[in-house]
């Protein structure tokens, strides 16, 4: 596996202590870019996190899915998060991700412009997404996280990679 | 229900397995209802389901499958023949059986049999031939395995037996005691010994019984009914001991006959003292029926015996006086506590809890120690491993290269690497084969149900169909076998309803009135070639252009510039069906494209020829695992791509005179003909500006369709794991799974099939 690795698992990067809040359920959370906007998924749907590598396009499939990559013998589908979100296209740099997380019981990998940190959270400070917050439909937000200096958003990651969604995500294996 | 699942799972899978072999072995019984190893063989298979049933205390199974083994046992004994009427009793039995499985699978409760059909199969095994015509009567103790016919020619086929026959020491004491006396070994012919497992099963019910009735022989109200099925019994008995060449046995069992005849005689008090030694000739026959299990005899000292007991049955005779009701309590209960839970089971149809299951597992074939289950999920991680095994060594191979031709390190270093690495690759392959091989499994499984199948249509439409199976010893791999089932179903059934005619119209176009399909198997280099023949009325060109027309599916131009192998190909399309009326047998409009689809998942490839009026041939043709493949590696633009070997006829490299366009189609004339050439960097979506220049061309060949791939380079041929795409990738574009390649890179793995169609669907645009 050659660009595998890499920053390995994100429990090792630095956890930030920041926003210590007092009551409610402690969310951990993995945070990462797209444009200027900054996201959330739940630790624990979190397998890996890839430096880019070689995708291989699959002719036909969804426009938002870039290709496939082999993780560790299998092969996964890799999805573009700014496609999915409608975004514009960027060129990749140094910094872009692959996020592999685990869905539906099916693994995959979105890309991501960047990873920021791992953080802990209360849930109390996390609201439930207004209407129109920012440039993703609210259907996939599973909350807004309110820290002192700027907005988390929290995905909804079986509903972003829902069947209906991105082609059929569910089923096989 | 509460079965400890370990235990259902196992009978499941193992009386499954018989459950399958009973439909073929019963369809050919039918061609041959006399045959008696092949009888015999039934009869067993049925014995051990029901006996793993009892032990499982599942009543309504062992209820059905206890009617079906006393017909069967009727046809050993050759007291009725089986003809259809029985067969269909029969086939009806099994198919309440496996209801009775899926039951189980489902964890409902077990459909109970219809009880005409339990009574019907008790009347065969009461001698009555299935459209009761009344037959002389024979006791339902015929139960106990006897038969008749035994010429009894010695044979000293015996087991190196301790050979210690020790006439036994007088017995002193009671007369009545008949100690325990050293087994001798049992001297029978290999073809009775065979039987002996689940004669001896049947003899320890019979046993059961015997006690039973002795012990209501007690009772003053009873004994007339008892005495009646203790003779029964005894009759079979004899009848078994004859069999078994064991004369003391033969012995007792006339003695416990002698009590039953003068049973209803006797006076209270002798009846008394007759039942301790009664019970003591059970015990006796009880433990001969283990002896005999474990292949000897036990020679009893029945001399004394035999004088007392009958000098005993005589007394009443001398006395003829009703003696007083003064039964001494106390003996009474002793004799009789030996059976307890008299379960007034419904008469003689013995249930046996247990015991007989045990034994009949007891002897099962010798080869049982040479095979172990394996849940399949273990193979598949095996299988996976291997895969990820032949990976890293392809890369190690690749490196090794990269060493010898940089030539990094000493000559030594560089001599022993690729040694390794060679022995590695040796190593590697023979494990995947090996790992392989636990996966494949004969065609057989499927064929098997085959004759069944054919049978009940054959009666359903009254045609007369000869089912001929070859090769069916084929080995395939698992997940093949498992896509396969339903294509191949189909096909005999299509075969059979619309290929092979009624005999009335065989006979008139001058053909025999016994239609004859043919499903052969056999192997094709790295594939399995599966072919089903019939001899039936073929497909007609003209009835299907028409159809076709009519559905719209091509237009009458299209139809006339096509071949007529073109046209007869056109049942694979989708929604195609001619069958004029919608049968439960076949014709459901979805046939033959289903049928295609499934063979192409698993790479397979299907081809039909046929001959108006003279039959049809559908040949399949199936790689032997669909794990692994052998391609050929190119590259189109950036990417590599793996082609599946089987499907290349050639590679060239078109000169400009030889590749041209007509109307506005590439196309490259090769040799004679002219083929159409498709760009692989458009038709694999490669980004702009990656076309550029493709000087190869993988000739392609489907059916007897071809096709031209323009590639850009040509990488080499190689061995490559299949791994599945993912469904949200796969959108049937032109290929199907992926590979990871040396350099941990994917790789996907081109579809031919849908290759063609998106040719074909482009040119028709």
């Amino acid at each position: 596996m050659p660009s595998a690795s890499a920053v390995t698992g994100p429990s090792k990067s630095a956890t930030s202590n920041q926003s210590q809040s007092v009551g409610g359920q402690q969310l951990q959370l993995v945070t990462f870019g797209l444009g200027s906007e900054e996201f959330a998924v739940d630790i624990l749907a979190v397998q890996e996190i890839n430096r880019m590598m070689a995708l291989t396009r699959v002719p036909q499939s969804p426009p938002e899915v870039e290709g496939v990559i082999n993780l560790r013998g299998k092969i996964i589908p890799v999805v573009d998060l700014r496609k999915r979100f409608g975004l514009a296209a960027t060129e990749r740099n140094e910094h872009s991700r692959i996020i592999v997380v685990e869905v539906h019981n099916k693994v995959l990998g979105f890309i991501v412009d960047r990873v920021s940190e791992v953080l802990r959270i209360s849930s109390t400070i996390v609201e439930p997404a207004p209407s129109m917050v920012c440039s993703v439909d609210s259907d996939f937000i599973a909350g807004v996280g309110k820290l002192e200096d700027r907005l988390l958003i929290l995905l909804d990651l079986p509903k972003l990679f829902d069947s209906g969604s991105v082609g059929a995500m569910t089923a096989a294996q | 229900m509460q079965l400890d699942p370990e235990l259902l799972q196992d009978f499941l899978t193992e009386s499954g397995e018989l459950l399958d072999q009973l439909d073929v072995d019963l369809v050919t019984l039918e061609g041959s209802p006399e045959d008696p190893e092949l009888l015999n063989k039934i009869f067993r298979a049925l014995h051990t389901i029901k006996g793993s049933a009892s032990f499982m205390a599942l009543t309504n199974l062992v209820k059905i499958a206890h009617a079906a083994e006393s017909a069967l046992n009727a046809a050993r004994n050759r007291v009725v023949v089986v003809g259809r009427g029985e067969m269909d009793l029969l086939l009806q039995a099994v198919d309440v059986i496996k209801t009775q499985f899926d039951d189980l699978r489902a964890a409902r409760d077990l459909t109970a049999p219809d009880e005409n059909l339990v009574l019907a199969l008790a009347a065969i095994g009461e001698g009555k031939p299935a459209p009761s015509v009344q037959v002389p009567v024979r006791s339902a103790a015929a139960e106990s395995k006897t038969a008749a016919d035994a010429p009894a020619a010695k044979a000293p086929s015996v087991p190196a037996q301790p050979a210690a026959a020790s006439p036994a020491a007088p017995a002193t004491g009671s007369p009545f005691d008949l100690g325990s006396p050293a087994p001798a070994p049992l001297k029978l012919p290999s073809s009775k010994m065979d039987l002996l497992e689940f004669l001896v099963s049947d003899l320890d019910d019979s046993l059961r019984q015997v006690e039973q009735q002795v012990a209501r022989l007690g009772e003053a109200a009873q004994r007339q009914s008892a005495a009646e099925a203790l003779a029964d019994l005894t009759e079979a008995l004899k009848r078994s001991a004859e069999f078994f060449d064991c004369e003391p046995m033969g012995k007792i069992a006339t003695l416990l006959d002698d009590l039953a005849e003068a049973a209803p005689k006797l006076p209270e008090r002798t009846m008394a003292r007759a039942l301790s030694p009664a019970m003591s000739a059970v015990e006796a026959l009880k433990q001969q029926s283990k002896a005999l299990a474990a292949k000897t005899t036990l020679n009893h000292p029945l001399e004394r015996f035999t004088e007392a007991f009958h000098a005993l049955l005589a007394e009443t005779a001398a006395m003829g006086t009703p003696a007083p009701e003064s039964i001494p309590a106390g003996e009474q209960t002793t004799s009789a506590s030996p059976s307890p839970a008299p379960s007034p089971s419904a008469a003689p149809a013995a249930m046996s809890p247990g015991k007989s299951a045990e034994k009949s597992e007891a002897h099962p074939a010798a080869g049982a120690d040479h095979t172990i289950r394996v849940e399949v999920t273990r193979l598949e991680t095996l299988l996976n491993l291997v895969g990820e095994l032949v990976l890293q060594k392809n890369r190690l191979s690749a490196l090794t290269r990269q060493i010898g031709q940089q030539q990094l390190g000493t000559q030594e270093f560089r001599e022993h690497i690729t040694t390794a690495s060679g022995g590695l690759d040796r190593v590697t392959s023979d494990l995947q084969l090996a790992v392989m091989r636990t996966r494949m499994q004969p065609l057989d499984k499927l064929f098997g149900k085959y004759p069944r199948l054919i049978r009940d249509l054959a009666r359903k439409l009254n045609k007369q169909i000869n089912l001929v199976i070859e090769g069916g010893e084929t080995e395939v791999d698992k997940s093949v076998i498992e896509e396969l089932g339903d294509p191949l179903v189909h096909l005999m059934r299509n075969s059979a309803d619309h290929g092979i005619e009624p005999p009335e119209q065989r006979q008139a176009a001058g053909k025999p009135e016994m239609g004859t399909i043919r499903l052969s198997a056999s192997h094709k280099g790295s594939h399995v070639q599966i072919v089903i023949q019939d001899d039936g009325r073929g497909i007609d060109k003209d009835r299907i252009a028409r159809k076709a027309i009519e559905k719209g599916l091509y237009t009458e131009a299209q139809i006339a510039t096509m071949s007529e192998k073109e046209i007869q190909r056109i049942i694979f399309a989708a929604g195609f069906s001619t069958a004029e009326q919608i049968s439960d047998v076949s014709g459901r409009g979805v046939g033959m494209d289903v049928v295609r689809a499934n063979i192409e998942k698993v790479k397979g490839t299907i081809d039909l020829t046929s001959v108006h009026g003279q039959g049809t041939t559908i040949t399949i043709t199936i790689p032997l695992t669909v794990a692994i493949l052998s391609a050929m590696m190119v590259g189109i633009g950036p990417e590599t791509y793996a082609i599946p070997l089987g499907s290349i006829l050639e590679i060239v490299r078109p000169t400009p005179e030889q590749r041209s366009s007509i109307r506005q189609a590439a196309v490259m004339r090769l040799r004679d003909t002219v083929l159409p050439l498709l760009s692989g960097g458009e038709l694999f979506a490669q980004p702009e500006g990656m076309k550029a220049d493709a000087p190869f061309a993988v000739v392609l060949h489907q059916q007897d369709q071809r096709v031209g791939l323009l590639v850009t380079s040509l990488i080499g041929q190689q061995e490559v794991v299949i791994k599945p795409l993912d469904e949200s990738v796969d959108k049937g574009g032109p290929v199907s799974g992926a590979t990871v390649r040396e350099d941990g890179g994917v790789s996907l793995i081109v579809d031919v099939p849908r290759l063609f169609s998106i040719a074909q669907s482009r040119a028709r645009a």
